[in-house]
């Protein structure tokens, strides 16, 4: 039963992560209908970035920072420079990322080699609680605060804000947002840019636990999709509740049937895109 | 998705000068392993094998509008067919590995198909994408079977039984140029049949098509199958020339490789596939000479640039040079 527990509190504590990291791609392919296949190697660089200044200034939250930063440029260039041009092209934008996921995933071998690293703890948050027999680490438990809090955040920005208005309207009809004198260029680059940035940040805070690798890019782009159709595109309760179900599925096949984990969560995805395509909470087709 | 519509209709002369010049092509490929050393051989084989792969997601992506992210799985199923049986059961006759890969990738295809077909857009990248990297997980796990992440080796030539031809690294050439010679044509003549005709009608105008009676979803199945199918032909010849089967050639890394040679040949092109992959492999192979691991960065670098600004092609151009020389007139 305690062995239950805890799986269940590291199930909810991976979830989390994979929520920050999904709610990045719910926000770039379900509001701005953007097929970001680079969201995955997004997160590698932001786990490197911050690894790489957290190890040089032993201080954890530079590291939050320069993942934070760092995302924010490469968003930046990426929605400026191309995918700006490429609006509602679907195929050319699932290929131009595509290509990103090659140029960032060399470019991290090319730095940092082909050694997964581990990022640490910051001291405050290193002690543990023990459960039963089971000593639980207390990052963890910040994992889980950390994600319900980003969820809140994104909640109130696209539901209660003005922006968040703008934004879908846009994706609705482009020319009549504009034409109502809305700045929508400049919307879409500050969500891609909060997405690229959300995909960053759990790269970093992942890190602890997940490492930084620099082939990591293809298979946490597929849990992030997994997890954004599972909840439901554009929905961040769908987000939240995707991650939950495939965070605890892969955690307890972790640990009873190993080989077959991920099998599990490709299956859900599938059976889930043909019976149900818009998702546990999602309600129309981007 | 866009394409440019080429008409297909030069003078004689222009018909003649095509005839000619598919002729001398013959001729030099037949000849070329005489003057070359096995290096350049295998450089060739490597861009028949994929050329073959890349015309097969074309049928999909060019003619019919979907372009499938994990078509990698159907090369992968025939390749591991072909090496399973050879190197688990010592199965080397040619005519019975060969039927046995094409048709088990058709049939994966026809039953992937059905469900991938339901989706649209967006969500068809996504479906093919998971699928591709499902079949990548049973390469990757199956390992009694598939030898896991090490992969099979030890996959020889298979054997042809004829008293006159046998297949070793020199003579496998042939083979692979006469099963992309008659991929080619087979794959000319469907697509340039009143069946290929009405696909790139339910391309370019479903609702109009339905409306005059075609069954649009079971035009779209079975060049869902068809590419599946011509996958698998490039997928039987790609272990013998590798020597080995493993995960890599199943995942979205190959899917992406054979991507880039449909956008850089010109998914509206019949043969532009075809030379996008010796345009790839050629890049890799000086690539890897002078910059080995840089090859990942230079794909992705040749990936964004013709995306941004090759969107049609470079057979598109090579094309309309064509029209100039062979008939004086670059056409529309």
């Amino acid at each position: 039963m305690e062995l239950v527990f805890a799986n269940l509190l590291n199930g909810v504590s991976y979830a989390s992560i994979l929520f920050i990291i999904a709610s990045g791609l719910s926000l770039v392919f379900g509001v701005m209908g953007i097929v970001n296949l680079a969201h995955g190697a997004l997160y590698m660089l932001g786990a490197f970035l911050g690894i790489a200044v957290a190890g040089l200034t032993h201080n954890f939250f530079l590291g939050v920072v320069a993942a934070v930063v760092g995302l924010f440029i490469v968003g930046l260039i990426l929605e400026r420079v191309f995918l700006g041009r490429l609006y509602k092209m679907l195929d050319q934008q699932a290929l131009l990322t595509l290509g990103f996921v090659y140029i960032f995933g060399n470019i991290a071998l090319w730095i940092w080699g082909p050694y997964p690293l581990m990022g640490h703890v910051p001291t405050f948050l290193s002690s543990k609680v023990s459960i039963g027999d089971y000593a639980f680490p207390v990052y963890r438990f910040a994992l889980i605060v950390i994600g319900l809090i980003i969820y809140l955040a994104l909640w109130w920005l696209q539901d209660k804000t003005r922006i968040g208005s703008q934004m879908k309207a846009g994706i609705d009809n482009k020319n009549m947002t504009l034409a109502m004198g809305i700045n929508y260029g400049l919307i879409a680059t500050a969500i891609f840019i909060l997405g690229a940035v959300m995909g960053g940040l759990a790269g970093f805070l992942g890190s602890p636990i997940l490492g930084a690798d620099p082939e990591m890019s293809m298979p946490t782009l597929l849990l992030a999709l997994i997890v954004v159709v599972v909840g439901g595109l554009g929905s961040i309760h769908g987000a939240l509740l995707g991650a939950v179900v495939i965070g605890v599925i892969n955690t307890f096949g972790n640990v009873y049937f190993q080989d077959f984990a991920m099998f599990t969560a490709y299956f859900i995805f599938i059976v889930v895109l043909i019976v149900k395509p818009t998702g546990l909470l999602g309600k129309k087709k981007p | 998705m866009e394409t440019i519509t080429i008409k297909t209709k030069p003078r004689w002369q222009g018909k003649l000068a095509q005839a000619a010049a598919y002729a001398i092509a013959v001729v030099i490929i037949l000849v070329l392993p005489l003057f070359v050393d096995e290096f350049i051989q295998n450089v060739i084989m490597k861009v028949f094998i994929f050329a073959i792969f890349a015309m097969s997601l074309n049928i999909m992506w060019g003619y019919t509008g979907y372009p499938s992210l994990g078509h990698a799985a159907y090369f992968g199923v025939a390749g591991y067919t072909v090496g399973i049986m050879m190197v688990n059961y010592g199965i080397t006759n040619f005519w019975v590995l060969a039927p046995a890969g094409i048709i088990l990738a058709a049939i994966v295809a026809a039953i992937l198909g059905v469900p991938a077909l339901r989706m649209t857009g967006a969500y068809f990248l996504l479906v093919t994408l998971a699928m591709g990297q499902l079949i990548f997980s049973v390469a990757q796990k199956w390992r009694t079977v598939t030898g896991g992440d090490t992969g099979l080796g030890g996959i020889t030539y298979p054997n042809l039984h004829l008293p006159w031809f046998t297949l070793n690294a020199h003579s496998y050439y042939y083979l692979v140029f006469v099963l992309f010679a008659i991929s080619a044509f087979v794959i000319y003549l469907i697509l340039h049949s009143p069946f290929g005709e009405a696909l790139q009608g339910i391309r370019e105008n479903e609702p109009r098509m339905k409306a005059l009676g075609y069954n649009t979803w079971l035009y779209r199945y079975i060049a869902f199958i068809m590419a599946g199918f011509f996958a698998g032909v490039a997928g039987i010849l790609f272990p013998a020339f590798y020597g080995i089967m493993s995960p890599v050639h199943v995942n979205v890394a190959t899917s992406a490789y054979v991507m880039l040679m449909v956008v850089l040949g010109s998914p509206s092109v019949i043969f532009g596939p075809v030379l996008g992959a010796a345009v790839v492999v050629i890049l890799e192979q000086v690539t890897i000479i002078y910059e080995p691991y840089r090859w990942p960065l230079f794909f992705g670098a040749v990936f964004v640039l013709s995306v941004m600004f090759l969107r049609h092609g470079l057979s598109v151009y090579l094309i309309r040079l064509w029209r100039m020389v062979a008939c004086g007139n670059p056409g529309s």
